[in-house]
C-alpha cells in the first residue's frame, strides 16, 4: 500500500515537473540562497534576475556584493510573501535551506529548483552547469568551467611537491576534514590536511589538545564574521596556536572565497599555493 | 551560642586535609585530559618534539584550566559560605539570589557589544557591578530578615529577568555565533582558557577574598541575631555591604571568566558546616578549599568524556547540586512546620 502511494507520488511529481519545465529561457529568476545568488549573478543576463537574497550584499560573505548593490536588485529574505509578487518563472535555492518555503512555493505552482551542497570542485562545476542549463545558457556554463580548468592548470604548475601538514581551524573549534572543498584545495596546494588523518569527515570539532598533538605546520583560518566577537571566535586567539606555529600567523582566507562554490574558490587555492611557496 | 558538636578535627587539621585533597585533585587534573599521557609522550618522533608538545599542552592548555577551576571553585565556596552566614539563610548563595546572573548579564553586555582590549579588562568590573546591582535589588525586594521563601522568590525573579536580558543581548550581538553561546554563560565552562584568562580573573578575585579576610568574628557574633550582634558592637550595615561587595568582586570575576557555575556555593558550605561546629568564621576558609576541590573534581569528570563532546562543567555541578537543593528545601520545610 505504502509502495503504491510512493509510486503515485513519484508519478505525480514527475508529471508536475514535466508540466513546469518551461522550454523557453526563464525571464524572472529569483534566488533565495547566497550560493545560488552568486552563480546567478555570474551566469544570467542582468535583466533576467528578479531578486537575490539579502545575504548576497554582505561583503564578508558574498563575492558579488558590489555587483548586487550596483545593480540594485530587490533583495529577498527567503519569505514566501516577498517572492510571490515578483511572479518568478524560476526560483533557485539550496537543497537543505528554507525547505518549508520551497515546498510552499511549489504548492503554489512556482517552479523551484534546488542545488545540492558541494564537497569538491567537481560538485561546484556540476552546479554551475546545472544552473546554466536551467537558464537556457548551457554554453556560458561550459565557458565558465573551461576558464576555471585553465586557471587551475596554471595555478597547479607552481605547487611544491612535498606536502606539508596543515589544519583548518574555525570558530568554536571546528575544522574541515575529508570530503570538503577546503580539503581538496589544500591537497591541490601542497598542504596535507591532518584533520582527515584524525578521521574527521566534513565539518567537525577538534579539541585544542588534539590539535596541538597533531602538530600542524600551518593553520588555515577563514573568518566568517570579521570584526565581531564571541566566545566561539575567541578559540582562534588562544596563545597556544601561535606557539604551535612558531609565531607565524595563520593563513587567512576570506570566507567569501569558500562559503559557496564558484570561480572564487580558485582565488582561495591561489592564496593557499602562495602560502605554501612562501613557507 | 553556636551549637557545640563533637570536634573530631581541629581547624588546622581540616585545612591541612582539605589542602592536601585540593593539591591531589589539581595535579590529577593536569594529567587527565582529552589525550592521556602515554599518547602525549608517544606523540613526537624525537625527544625535542615530545618535550615541546607536552610542554605546550601542559603549560598553555591544562595548567590555565586547572588554575582557573581552582580559583573559581574557591570563590564559589567562599562566597556561598559568606552569604549564608551573613543572611543566616541556608539557601542564600550567589547563584540563587541573582548575583551570578547579574554578573553574567553585565559581562555579556561588555563582551559582545564592546570591543578591543579595554573590554577584556572591563569584563570582571562589569561582572562585579552586575552582581552588586542584582544582589542589592534582591535584598531590597526581599527585605531584611526575610524568610527563606521570599528571598528565593526574589532571586528567581531576578534570575529569570537577567536570563531573558542575556538572551536578548546575545540575539542583538553582531557576531553570528553569539546566540549559541547562552549555554556557556548559564551553565559555565572552563574549557579552552588561557593564562591570559587566568590573569584577568585574579585581581578582582583577590580583592574580593581580601575583603572577606578577618570577617569571621563578626559573622560568628551574627549567629546570635542581628540585634544581639549590634549590641555587641557589630556594625551590621557595614558588614553587609562589605560582604556584598566582596562577593560581587569574586563572583563578577568568576562569572566573566567561566559563566555562572551553579550549586557549588550552596552544596559546599552545607557539607562542611557540621565539621566546624557551625562557626561561620571557621567555615569560610574551609568552604573555599571545599569549593576548589569540588570544582576540580567536576572538571575531571567533564574531561573523562570524549573530547568532541565538550560537556559543560555546570552540568556536573548541577547534577550534584540540584538534588541536594531539593533535599535542603524538603528539610527546611520540615523544620519550619
Amino acid at each position: 500500500m505504502k509502495g503504491l502511494f510512493t509510486l503515485l507520488a513519484c508519478a505525480f511529481a514527475l508529471s508536475m515537473s514535466l508540466a513546469h519545465a518551461s522550454p523557453a529561457k526563464p525571464q524572472r529568476v529569483v534566488s533565495m540562497n547566497l550560493c545560488t545568488d552568486q552563480l546567478l549573478m555570474l551566469l544570467a543576463d542582468p535583466e533576467r534576475i528578479a531578486s537575490v537574497s539579502y545575504l548576497s550584499t554582505e561583503p564578508d560573505s558574498s563575492f558579488v556584493a558590489d555587483k548586487v548593490l550596483a545593480a540594485g536588485y530587490p533583495l529577498n529574505h527567503n519569505r514566501v510573501e516577498e517572492i510571490i509578487p515578483l511572479q518568478p518563472d524560476l526560483i533557485i535555492t539550496g537543497q537543505y535551506l528554507h525547505l518549508q518555503e520551497a515546498q510552499l512555493l511549489r504548492t503554489l505552482g512556482f517552479r523551484v529548483e534546488t542545488f545540492p551542497v558541494f564537497n569538491n570542485l567537481a560538485d561546484v562545476k556540476a552546479n554551475i552547469q546545472r544552473l546554466a542549463d536551467l537558464l537556457g545558457e548551457p554554453q556560458r556554463g561550459k565557458d565558465m568551467i573551461a576558464a576555471m580548468d585553465a586557471r587551475l592548470d596554471t595555478l597547479l604548475q607552481a605547487v611544491p611537491k612535498a606536502p606539508r601538514p596543515a589544519l583548518s581551524y574555525h570558530a568554536r573549534g571546528y575544522t574541515q576534514g575529508s570530503n570538503t572543498l577546503l580539503h581538496e584545495l589544500m591537497q591541490l596546494a601542497g598542504w596535507h590536511n591532518i584533520a582527515a588523518d584524525l578521521g574527521i569527515q566534513g565539518y567537525g570539532p577538534i579539541d585544542l589538545e588534539s590539535l596541538v598533538l597533531a602538530g600542524p605546520h600551518a593553520l588555515i583560518v577563514s573568518h566568517f564574521a570579521p570584526g565581531t566577537r564571541s566566545l566561539g571566535q575567541e578559540y582562534l586567539s588562544h596563545p597556544v596556536l601561535k606557539q604551535l606555529t612558531d609565531g607565524r600567523p595563520p593563513i587567512a582566507l576570506d570566507a567569501r572565497l569558500l562559503i559557496c562554490g564558484g570561480p572564487m574558490n580558485l582565488i582561495a587555492l591561489e592564496k593557499l599555493i602562495e602560502a605554501r611557496n612562501a613557507d | 551560642m553556636p551549637i557545640e558538636s563533637p570536634r573530631l578535627w581541629s581547624q588546622r587539621q581540616l585545612l591541612l586535609v582539605g589542602g592536601a585533597l585540593v593539591s591531589v585533585l589539581f595535579v590529577l587534573s593536569l594529567f587527565i585530559g582529552q589525550n592521556p599521557l602515554p599518547v602525549l609522550l608517544a606523540a613526537g618522533q624525537s625527544d625535542a618534539d615530545i618535550s615541546a608538545t607536552v610542554q605546550m599542552i601542559f603549560t598553555q592548555i591544562r595548567l590555565p584550566r586547572a588554575l582557573i577551576t581552582l580559583v573559581i571553585g574557591a570563590s564559589l565556596g567562599l562566597c556561598g559560605a559568606a552569604m549564608q552566614s551573613l543572611l543566616r539563610n541556608p539557601l542564600a548563595t550567589p547563584g540563587l539570589v541573582g548575583s551570578s546572573s547579574g554578573a553574567a548579564l553585565f559581562a555579556v553586555l561588555v563582551f559582545y557589544l564592546g570591543g578591543g582590549v579595554m573590554s577584556w579588562l572591563l569584563m570582571p568590573l562589569a561582572g562585579t557591578l552586575g552582581s552588586l546591582l542584582a544582589m542589592a535589588f534582591v535584598f531590597a525586594l526581599a527585605g531584611r530578615d526575610s524568610s527563606i521563601v521570599t528571598l528565593i522568590l526574589a532571586g528567581v525573579a531576578v534570575n529569570s529577568l537577567a536570563l531573558s536580558l542575556i538572551s536578548l543581548v546575545l540575539n542583538l550581538a553582531p557576531s553570528p555565533y553569539a546566540v549559541q553561546e547562552i549555554v556557556l554563560w548559564t551553565l559555565g565552562s572552563v574549557a579552552n582558557k588561557s593564562l591570559r584568562d587566568f590573569l584577568l580573573l585574579m585581581p578582582a578575585t583577590l580583592a574580593g577574598w581580601w575583603l572577606l579576610r578577618g570577617i569571621g568574628p563578626s559573622l560568628n557574633t551574627l549567629t546570635l541575631g542581628e540585634d544581639t550582634a549590634a549590641t555587641l558592637g557589630v556594625n551590621i550595615s557595614r558588614l553587609r555591604w562589605r560582604v556584598f561587595l566582596a562577593v560581587s568582586l569574586a563572583i563578577g570575576a568568576a562569572v566573566s571568566t567561566a559563566g555562572s557555575i551553579a550549586f557549588v556555593g550552596l552544596v559546599v558550605p552545607h557539607l562542611l558546616r557540621p565539621l566546624v561546629g557551625y562557626e561561620p568564621g571557621r567555615l569560610l576558609p574551609l568552604s573555599a578549599i571545599g569549593g576548589a576541590a569540588l570544582l576540580l573534581a567536576a572538571d575531571i569528570v567533564v574531561r573523562l568524556f570524549p573530547g568532541h563532546l565538550d560537556i559543560k562543567i555546570g552540568v556536573i555541578t548541577s547534577m550534584v547540586g540540584a538534588p541536594f537543593f531539593l533535599y535542603l528545601i524538603v528539610r527546611t520545610r520540615r523544620t519550619q512546620l
